[in-house]
């Protein structure tokens, strides 16, 4: 292959890569999406400290150690309510090995609304309500569920906007621990 | 030559850096509100006011008496203004089942109008030229959902 004809090869793939890259900030036709990061391009995932169905202090960077799922929803949200089993079973299959779900509710209403939700799921894993402030740290966080799934070093591997299958979820947390 | 193919190399990693940290549903409206017609408003008759919402393909939006508890409803309210509101009409919801609920769920899609009846009273304040309120709606397609959102409304009205 010579200089000239590497040139094309590598100016079309920019140009297709442009193209890829430039879907992700079209209104969403796709239903769902998720982005993936490779170990050194992983960004930090925003350290927050919300209270718990307790009051007690649910502090991200106290996880650090551990992979965490860290999932937006809301009680009004249908996908979500698909999602809350798994998470529960992924919370007692793999706790023991360095994994912690959180959820954080973005319902307006707090936890008048979110609490007998949380009960009624037996949910076995930390819930906190969250904010505006929160989402926006997160990218906005308009589309719900959105999951997040951060390593052992606090960063940010993979993001999910929409429901994605229960598989997806599984191999990336086994690729984590 | 070289150094161009360095530069497109350099510039693709940025622009998938970027894509990593894309927010593709971010400040999305899966509905909006056409420009309603100028409504005539005559005293001691009645005046409808028809607002035709918009939602875009592949989603839709919860009925005004959705078909589970913990769906947020399509709602039109209206500000106080010297007309006395008599009626909002919804349509007809469809009836649609998703992967992500066990029961059929009742939605609005496509393009819907929601239409609001006043009385006029005998005298109309001459100030009167616009009629305000806000569509509450929530929207979801199969996979996810999008925060509510509020819609301000505004209709001009003429005095007969």
């Amino acid at each position: 292959m010579n200089v000239t004809t590497r040139f094309r090869a590598a100016s079309a793939f920019f140009v297709a890569s442009l193209l890829f890259a430039s879907c992700g900030n079209l209104p969403p036709e796709a239903s769902s999406e998720t982005v993936q990061a490779a170990g050194e391009q992983r960004q930090p995932a925003p350290d927050f400290s919300l209270k718990d169905v307790h009051s007690a202090d649910v502090q991200l960077s106290e996880f650090k150690g551990k992979v965490v799922l860290l999932n937006f929803w809301a009680t009004w949200c249908g996908p979500c309510k698909i999602e809350m089993p798994w998470f529960v079973e992924f919370q007692r299959e793999y706790k023991d090995r360095g994994f912690s779900v959180i959820a954080v509710s973005m319902d307006e209403e707090g936890w008048d609304i979110v609490r007998p939700f949380t009960e009624e799921l037996k949910l076995n894993f930390p819930v906190v309500v969250g904010d505006d402030k929160l989402a926006d740290e997160y990218g906005g966080v308009s589309a719900l569920p959105t999951t997040f799934i951060i390593d052992k070093e606090g960063r940010i591997a993979a993001t999910h906007q929409g429901l994605v299958s229960k598989g997806d979820y599984e191999d990336e947390i086994e690729r984590l621990l | 030559m070289r150094d161009c193919c360095k530069a497109l190399a350099v510039a693709l990693l940025a622009v998938l850096a970027g894509s990593a940290s894309a927010q593709s549903f971010k400040g999305f409206q899966a509905a909006s509100i056409a420009p309603p017609e100028l409504i005539t408003i005559s005293a001691g008759q009645q005046a409808t006011v028809h607002l035709t919402i918009r939602i875009r393909p592949g989603y839709h939006i919860n009925a005004n008496k959705p078909a589970e508890d913990y769906l947020i409803a399509t709602k039109l309210t209206w500000d106080q203004n010297p007309l006395q509101l008599r009626a909002v009409d919804y349509p007809e919801a469809k009836t649609v089942k998703y992967s992500f609920s066990p029961k059929p769920l009742l939605v609005y899609s496509g393009n819907i109008t929601v239409s609001s009846t006043f009385s006029v009273p005998d005298t109309v304040p001459a100030e009167l030229n616009e009629l305000t309120g806000t569509l509450l709606y929530q929207a979801c397609n199969d996979k996810a959902c999008f925060r509510p959102q509020k819609i301000r409304v505004k209709v001009a009205t003429i005095t007969d």
